[in-house]
């Protein structure tokens, strides 16, 4: 199995997750989007560590893949301050994070 | 490539024939459907359930390439976040969108995704020749992949980045915890 195929199927899903970045106003989506990005990234790296047999790239991943959570955590952090804002996490009225 | 003596080639295989091939396909369709099924839903509720799907099916293509710790990390990590995300939208939110696409700023929009998409068309271009390197070409030792190996890369060939993102993960607790908090004004202190 060429990595070519795994490369695409990595670049499809961060090509996902950037459309959900881009015209999703829901700030849940949006984060929903940057786990879909992180997962095709983290797909990259895995299958290129298998091609050049260097475990290395899948400790980029696990890094890239923890990376993801914690922003997860924070933005789910901060959508509650918007929760008590507006009642619904648009991020197109957004105006402050202050808690 | 001439297999490395000692090693063994055929640890995790990797799909090389054409019922493979098809497994491949598969897998790959439900993650990308499920993750396009999650972007476009309406409610929170079943964006996270299609969210974890395609996660689901990303754990396979993780364990296709050698990568079986990495899968499982995955999707315990996903789930983990999944959930957090199903509460909030759930509990707090669950209602569809009446308007779910941003409106505002196409022009900036459009110009973002076509810049991205000429990105990502320069990257696949840039692909390697399939004769060159294939994913079950290369040898590979029998602890490739596994906890111990991956910690090894972690804790040793990857140990600046280990700690950085260490700091990481302590600076987006605390900012967590004061985004989260609830800022009580007393009378008379306003």
């Amino acid at each position: 199995m060429p990595l070519t195929y795994f490369v695409l199927v990595g670049l499809a899903l961060y090509g996902l997750g950037f459309v959900a970045l881009l015209l999703r106003r829901n700030a849940l989506f949006v984060v929903l989007g940057v786990f879909i990005q992180m997962a095709g990234s983290g797909l990259v790296f895995a299958s290129a560590s298998r091609a050049f047999a260097d475990i290395r790239g899948q400790g980029v991943a696990f890094i890239l893949i923890a990376v993801g959570m914690t922003h997860a955590v924070v933005a789910l952090a901060a959508f509650t301050g918007l929760h008590r804002q507006q009642r619904a996490p648009h991020l197109d009225a957004a105006r402050r994070l202050r808690g | 490539m001439t297999p490395v003596t000692g090693v063994s080639t055929n640890v995790f295989p990797v799909p090389s024939n054409a019922l493979e091939l098809w497994v491949f396909v598969a897998v790959a369709l439900a993650t990308l459907a499920a993750a396009i099924v999650a972007i476009t839903r309406p409610t929170a509720l079943g964006a996270a359930v299609a969210m974890f799907v395609s996660a689901v099916s990303c754990a396979g293509l993780f364990v296709a390439v050698s990568a079986p710790f990495l899968a499982v990390a995955f999707v315990l990590l996903l789930g983990g976040g999944l959930l957090g995300f199903f509460v909030f939208g759930v509990i707090m939110l669950n209602r569809a969108d009446t308007e779910p696409v941003a409106l505002r700023s196409l022009v900036m929009r459009g110009l973002g995704l076509l810049t991205t998409s000429l990105t990502l068309l320069y990257i696949a271009r840039c692909l390697p020749e399939e004769e060159r390197l294939a994913v079950e070409t290369t040898a590979l030792s029998k602890s490739f992949g596994n906890t111990a190996s991956v910690g090894k890369a972690l804790f040793v060939d990857l140990g600046f980045a280990t700690q950085i993102l260490a700091v990481f993960l302590l600076v987006g607790l605390i900012s967590a915890l004061a985004l989260s908090r609830v800022i009580t004004v007393l009378p008379g202190k306003e």
